[in-house]
């Protein structure tokens, strides 16, 4: 399960617009202690599992780095005392705008961090200082730091009005430089009308995806483009297998939003206040879970999932409608259907990576992936840079 | 009061005689066992000696002579004892010497003699055994024995090939300083990425001695966290400076440079089992003549006859 945390401090850069919470001049922050009660009652609920479970919590911003090392070596030895039961493994992963390193934050992204996120949003020229320059020399800079001192990493960019019109010279430099990206659509702004600018249609998140996977392919680079990748996994493992699976937010959820002030959020319903399902330093998480808000949150996305994924041939199969049960409410879609429907991207690019893997010869009419084909590299994790 | 005076604060314990920590499952008698382990006189920094600094990189330390053979007590610590009820064989602390099946592993070195490595590889003409005709069939026959001792998947992470009459063995192949190929000395693994507190939960790795000579296995017997103990270190503010441990070994030889090595040796035809992301360890070849060869795995390998006690 993944636990996204509102990290403690906020941004004193303005960000691209895209994965942007509200409140970032807010200047509250997470305590220690709060972080203590929260982690207690995480652990007191996935203890009373009957199974192991890997927690992995993801700091996010404002610029999570900004709180300083310090902070992050108690709050990691706070979590090895609380979650001292072996079936539970934890993990540490932080999205950070990398404005900032020093030789004691890189020790922590080398060293504390299990997965380290840098969040660069190419050809944007949205992220500026106060005074209005251009942070993104200071950020490059600073990856050419973890290169050099051996920090893996990888990046986020998120795709915009502003960059679309560059997406090939986006991919091009992350397989230059042999990083693993991950390029997401903008999503819908934390007020109404925040990133409204700059949302593109999913008509056009689908052409992006379609260019990103057609690069993709004929790049030498064994780069992991995510979600390309994750799509065209679950494209071979539906041919492959004839399985089915579906996503079930009642038996599982697999993303936990926390906000600063310790609400508790399904990914669907980000700083819904009205959604929330409790508050993670004062109440009981086992209890949550298990409660009417939840519940409610349980039935809305599976009314999601009834009205657009009954009649599509992937569900079940290349798409668990996970994407209409958690992402959907996070875009732009005046309805269900249409050519702008809340799914037409995530349909359009299996439709088009199921054709284009069977066309290349990557995956034959059985779904067997061909080991001796030029783009297996690109489909066997042990050879490729991980994203 | 600040978390520095809130801090457990005491003297280091590890001194010059061997303390309770790590134990060896061994399948022969008490003076076989006896004979197999030496007890060194603690560790020296490698760049204070002469002879050993050009080798080895910077902050790093290796076994100190002259070698000692234990006292009955710390004989006693040493060796796990299956006649007696108590702490049960423990994966991510406790060590363990196994033979290996004579008919899985003299195939196996019948092709390394055949491939002339096993007299003296030479580096220059060296082509990968891996191209053995026979290679894939008898790491899967080796892979297949060790399943048997194995609680769930292992994973072969290197065949391995070292000089002989070595001190030490293992190089710096993955810091920003690799293309030095310089020796670490006494190190920990990170295999599982652990925080220190939680390397108790690391898996072990069985290394196979495939040479013609014994070659010997060196560790601390005290676990990361009674290692952290025993040096006297503040818990938890040494931990916030060092959350993984990745320091701990070197602090602990500055600290208690008079704390035995343990030196055990391992003949060919053995493996050895050792938690290596709990264990601060190295191996040696040291008065050998022959290519020394190993095999290495990964996984929760727990002797015959220990399953349910571990």
């Amino acid at each position: 399960v993944g636990v996204d945390i509102h990290a403690p401090e906020p941004c004193r850069v303005s960000h691209a617009p895209g994965y942007e919470y509200p409140d970032l001049a807010d200047r509250t922050t997470m305590t220690q202690s709060q972080l203590e009660r929260m982690y207690r009652t995480i652990a007191d609920h996935y203890h009373s599992l009957d199974h192991p479970v890997s927690i992995e919590f993801d700091w996010h911003g404002g610029e999570p780095l900004l709180v300083g090392s310090d902070f992050y070596w108690r709050t990691f030895d706070t979590q090895t005392r609380i979650f001292d039961n072996p079936a539970i493994t934890v993990t540490n992963c932080v999205q950070t705008n990398l404005t900032v390193l020093d030789d004691r934050l890189l020790r922590l992204l080398d060293e504390g961090f299990d997965g380290v996120g840098v969040s660069i949003d190419l050809f944007s020229g949205s992220r500026v200082n106060a005074a209005g320059r251009d942070l993104q020399p200071a950020v490059l800079k600073n990856m050419d730091r973890l290169r050099e001192s051996r920090v893996p990493f990888g990046c986020i960019t998120v795709l915009s009005r502003r960059n679309l019109p560059h997406l090939r010279k986006i991919y091009r430099f992350f397989s230059d430089a042999s990083i693993s990206p991950r390029i997401l659509p903008v999503h819908l702004g934390a007020t109404d009308t925040q990133n409204d600018a700059a949302l593109l249609s999913e008509t056009e998140v689908l052409q992006s995806y379609i260019d990103l996977f057609e690069m993709w392919i004929a790049d030498p680079t064994p780069i992991a483009v995510e979600p390309i990748h994750s799509y065209a996994e679950r494209v071979i493992w539906s041919l492959a297998t004839g399985l089915t699976a579906y996503y079930d937010k009642a038996d599982w959820e697999y993303v936990y939003f926390v906000d600063t002030n310790g609400a508790l959020y399904s990914y669907s319903d980000l700083f819904k206040t009205s959604m929330s399902h409790g508050n993670l330093f004062n109440d009981d998480m086992h209890a949550m879970v298990n409660g009417a808000r939840h519940r409610r949150a349980i039935d809305a996305a599976a009314a999601r999932m009834k009205a657009a994924c009954s009649g599509c041939r992937h569900f079940g199969r290349a798409c668990s409608g996970y994407p209409v049960a958690e992402e959907s409410p996070n875009r732009r879609a005046s309805s269900l259907q249409g050519e702008d429907a809340i799914c037409t991207s995530e349909r359009g690019i299996l439709d088009h990576i199921e054709r284009r893997l069977v066309e290349l010869g990557i995956v034959d009419p059985n779904g067997q992936l061909d080991t001796l084909s030029e783009h297996y590299a690109r489909f066997n994790p042990a050879m490729r840079i991980p994203a | 009061m600040s978390a520095a005076e809130q801090s457990e604060i005491s003297r280091p314990v590890a001194g010059a005689t061997l303390l309770a920590g790590a134990r060896i499952d061994f399948h022969g008698d008490e003076q076989e066992f006896a004979n197999r382990i030496s007890l060194s006189s603690g560790t020296l920094k490698a760049t204070d000696d002469p002879e050993l600094a050009p080798l080895y990189a910077k902050d790093t330390f290796v076994p100190r002579a002259p070698w000692r053979r234990p006292a009955g007590e710390e004989l006693a610590h040493l060796r796990f004892d299956r006649s007696r009820c108590g702490v049960p064989w423990r994966t991510s602390a406790d060590v363990a010497v196994i033979r290996i099946s004579d008919e899985v592993l003299q195939t196996f070195t019948q092709m390394l003699e055949e491939h002339g490595i096993r007299e003296k590889a030479n580096k220059a003409t060296y082509v990968s055994v891996s191209q053995h005709p026979r290679w894939t069939a008898n790491v899967d026959a080796l892979g297949r024995h060790l399943a048997t001792i194995a609680d769930g998947e292992s994973k072969k992470i290197f065949f391995h090939m070292a000089d002989p009459n070595k001190l030490t063995l293992t190089k710096d192949e993955f810091g920003a300083e690799a293309h030095r190929q310089r020796l670490v000395g006494l190190h920990i693994d990170h295999w599982d990425g652990l925080p220190l507190r939680h390397r108790s939960r690391a898996r072990n790795r069985i290394c196979i001695n495939l040479s013609r000579e014994p070659r010997y296995s060196l560790f601390f017997n005290l676990p990361m966290m009674e290692m952290f103990r025993s040096a006297g270190l503040r818990d938890p503010d040494d931990i916030y400076s060092d959350f993984r441990g990745l320091y701990l070994g070197q602090r602990f030889m500055t600290i208690c440079p008079d704390y035995p090595v343990v030196r055990l040796r391992i003949d060919p035809g053995e493996a050895y089992v050792l938690p290596t992301d709990n264990l601060i360890h190295d191996a040696s070849t040291i008065g050998n003549r022959f290519t020394d060869i190993t095999l290495t795995y990964l996984g929760l390998f727990v002797p015959d006859g220990l399953r349910s006690a571990a």
